[in-house]
């Protein structure tokens, strides 16, 4: 049963860092070591910058507000920092994340690893906030 | 079925149990049909929601978010509380993404319950929404013409991806998000997305307006609410057919040209655009 749990989680983290991987290659940026600790758990993020945003990169089928998101929005409301989430194209990402995280101020947005493209979910371009706040990290 | 959406936001930090009992009741006076099957404050939602133990269901009332599910007719709710310590302050918000009528009869229930919803919360903002496919084909046209820049893709992979969404998730998931997502603190600070089917001016928007405009807006009804809001409602109802958003959208822009469109958002304008804006007070909710 292990072996079979193995079998079926391994590829998808492998498919997750190298998601990660593209989108830092793309945005010039480094992953986040900093350990964020709330109430509701702690987390190490993407991406970070204190009071400036969090953003965490998805690359599952469908993502809800559940595990290291959940204390993540924690950190980003208790900051103040708007919340950033990259997801696939083809990811479904939760109506209730969508909302949580579009209430920090942050945004959902797609990045396509293919093209090195990002838009937002909703199909509009996304903010100056979230560029600016990669161009900030990308300066580190 | 009708797929409708409701927002509301609220200065009151609304974490006390008493306010989800007053939401609960509410939604099950108006629609009684509208029983909860899961409950929970963080997604997958595994709890059983049952009329017998709404305590239970309550316990989990007032941490970051609650969220309440049915499948038919279906019903998606999520309650957020704001922190009251948070260096960005925000309204504190209710948010069916979804709530499915059963016919247009049930439209007028819709308006009295959203109502009801902002005298109980004082809400500072709320609306309802009757989505239509016909609105949706409308945005992804106006998509394809409207061109891109880097690090955005073209505009027709952007449609594109949401044609995929569509067919994955349905199309009142996809309209909600292009036209509904955007109705936060963060964004109505900035300016005011659109007017909705139902719209509820809390005391800072009547404010900012002025009652004698708001009362004298050529929509369906207009209507003072006892805490200070003023409900406006479009049109009568809205007709997935083109004709049926055709009329809507004449309704819609003669009302926003009455009320003053440097309030309402235009993609057109320069972003660093000062719109009108309404003072929200955040910090002197109800609690």
């Amino acid at each position: 049963m292990a072996a079979q749990n193995a079998s079926i989680v391994w590829p998808a983290i492998f498919a997750g860092r190298a998601f990660q991987s593209s989108f830092n290659s793309a945005f010039n940026v480094l992953s986040n070591t900093t350990k964020l600790f709330t109430k509701l758990g702690n987390t190490i993020p993407d991406l970070y910058k204190f009071g400036n945003g969090v953003l965490e990169l998805k690359s599952g089928a469908y993502i809800a507000n559940t595990g290291n998101i959940v204390p993540e929005l924690a950190a980003a409301e208790a900051e103040g920092a708007p919340y950033y989430l990259g997801v696939s194209p083809t990811s479904t990402v939760s109506a209730p994340l969508s909302a949580a995280v579009e209430a920090t101020g942050g945004e959902v947005f797609v990045f396509d690893a293919a093209t090195g493209t990002i838009s937002s979910a909703e199909g509009g371009e996304v903010s100056v906030e979230l560029l600016e706040f990669l161009a900030l990290l990308g300066e580190e | 079925m009708i797929d409708c959406t409701i927002q509301l936001l609220t200065p009151a930090v609304l974490r006390e149990p008493e306010c989800g009992r007053e939401l609960l009741r509410a939604m099950l006076k108006h629609f009684p049909t509208h029983i909860p099957q899961f409950f929970g404050d963080t997604e997958p939602l595994r709890n059983r929601f049952r009329l017998d133990s709404v305590d239970t269901a309550l316990g989990c009332w007032g941490g970051q978010f609650f969220i309440l599910k049915q499948e038919k007719p279906k019903v998606l709710m999520q309650a957020s509380f704001a922190s009251s310590t948070s260096p960005r302050p925000r309204h504190s918000s209710i948010t069916f993404f979804d709530f499915q009528l059963l016919d247009s009869s049930d439209l007028s229930t819709l308006a009295a319950f959203v109502k009801e919803l902002a005298q109980t919360f004082h809400a500072d903002y709320a609306m309802a929404h009757i989505f239509s496919q016909n609105e949706l084909e409308d945005w992804l046209a106006r998509r394809l013409e409207t061109p891109t820049s880097w690090p955005a893709p073209p505009a027709s992979q952007i449609v594109d991806r949401l044609r995929a969404k569509v067919s994955r998730e349905g199309y009142a998931k996809v309209l909600w998000g292009v036209e509904c997502l955007k109705l936060q603190t963060a964004n109505l600070q900035r300016c005011l997305p659109n007017l909705y089917w139902l719209n509820v001016f809390g005391p800072p928007y009547v404010a900012m307006f002025g009652s004698k405009r708001l009362m004298e807006v050529p929509a369906e009804s207009v209507e003072t609410l006892a805490y200070g809001g003023t409900a406006i409602q479009l049109t009568n109802d809205l007709k997935d057919s083109k004709e049926g958003w055709g009329f809507f959208q004449a309704v819609r822009t003669k009302c926003r040209n009455h009320l003053d469109s440097n309030a309402f958002c235009d993609s057109a304008l320069d972003r660093g655009h000062r719109y009108q804006t309404p003072i929200f007070s955040l910090r002197s909710g109800l609690q």
